[in-house]
């Protein structure tokens, strides 16, 4: 059966130079006396080697300058960046009017209008030095009601 | 060889004054965020061809490659570089994950490419001389299109950006562990589907 050295994962961090300094030597000790190892570290060379001189894809003609244009669109995004700013500041301005606004609604001065004093006023109490606006309800009071006296 | 018999510079060299005008990739970052259009267009006439060619690697299409390595140039437009890192190497940690992204928003289209014709000619040749690999017309986005794109990331990140595990991990946003792991089953599979290619 064909066991696999407990020291292989070791051998990779010993390709990629991860090994501390202290397990780095005992590595190279190891791969002197373990043919398996030795084989994989030669195979993970010879892989690390294939990938390096693998040529790239160029790219295809006109996306170099395509590429390029980049510069121009830097500064349409820098105007479309400064128009979301503004709007959001502008929303942001519009909800603080508008709690404003609701919070003042929310706590109206209650005083009895004069037609509710009206009502609930005794005629001994309506005085001639009353608003004006008590005046005036008292009066339409009191003639409103001249036919029911009757 | 000088007038007087001394060695002289090289002539392909540039003279030091010369050196001096030709700003390394970091100058033209610097540059760029300037609001230095050449400086721009220098960079990406010296990264974007490699950058592609990273791109086309991973997404195996080149209108896909083309829109990464274009956003990947504007998050750099955007100031997204602070030296971190090289350049160049942090442009690809940037494609990288841009590549990830774009396979999450799942507009990924079906790849162009099938590997099983060509391996299955290639396999009866007991390579030893990697021209072969060039002659096979592998070239990385083929030798990449067969592995997963977990797989093809730790790849690219380790074989030709000599990044770290730590470096890749922060790079995909996942454990030590998880680049490790991701990087010894992908070298797997090189060495099963690619042994004919392997030097001896």
């Amino acid at each position: 059966m064909n066991t696999i050295c407990n020291m292989a994962t070791d051998v990779h961090r010993y390709h990629d130079d991860a090994l501390p300094p202290d397990e780095r030597r005992a590595m190279s000790e190891h791969l002197l006396a373990c043919a398996q190892c030795a084989r994989l570290l030669e195979e993970l060379r010879s892989v690390s080697g294939l990938i390096r001189r693998s040529p790239l894809r160029v790219p295809a003609d006109g996306a170099l300058e395509r590429l390029r244009g980049g510069w121009g669109r830097r500064s349409e995004s820098s105007i479309t960046r400064l128009a979301g700013w503004l709007t959001g500041a502008a929303a942001a301005l519009l909800l603080v009017a508008l709690l404003n606004t609701d919070s003042r609604r929310a706590a109206p001065q209650i005083r009895p209008g004069p037609w509710e004093s009206v009502a609930v006023m005794s005629p001994d109490d309506a005085q001639d030095d009353a608003p004006s606006e008590l005046l005036l309800a008292q009066w339409m009071a009191d003639d409103l009601s001249f036919g029911i006296r009757r | 060889m000088g007038p007087a018999g001394n060695h002289t510079a090289d002539a392909a060299l540039p003279t030091p004054s010369e050196a001096l005008q030709v700003p390394d990739d970091l100058q033209l970052v610097q540059q760029i965020a300037r609001g230095d259009e050449a400086a721009f267009r220098a960079l990406v006439d010296r990264q974007a061809p490699y950058l592609y060619g990273i791109a086309h690697a991973l997404t195996g299409q080149a209108a896909d490659a083309e829109d990464v390595v274009q956003e990947t140039l504007a998050v750099l437009l955007k100031g997204g570089f602070r030296g971190e890192a090289s350049v160049r190497t942090w442009l690809v940690g940037v494609l990288v994950r841009r590549v990830a992204m774009l396979r999450r928003a799942g507009r990924r289209r079906k790849a162009v490419l099938s590997l099983d014709g060509a391996l299955g000619r290639e396999q009866e040749v007991a390579a030893t001389d990697s021209s072969l690999v060039v002659e096979a017309g592998l070239d990385l986005t083929t030798m990449l299109q067969s592995l997963s794109p977990d797989h093809r990331a730790v790849l690219v990140l380790r074989e030709l950006q000599g990044m770290t595990y730590d470096e890749m991990a922060e790079v995909l946003g996942v454990p030590r562990g998880t680049v490790e792991s991701r990087l010894h089953r992908a070298r797997e599979e090189m060495r099963r589907r690619y042994k004919g290619y392997l030097e001896d």
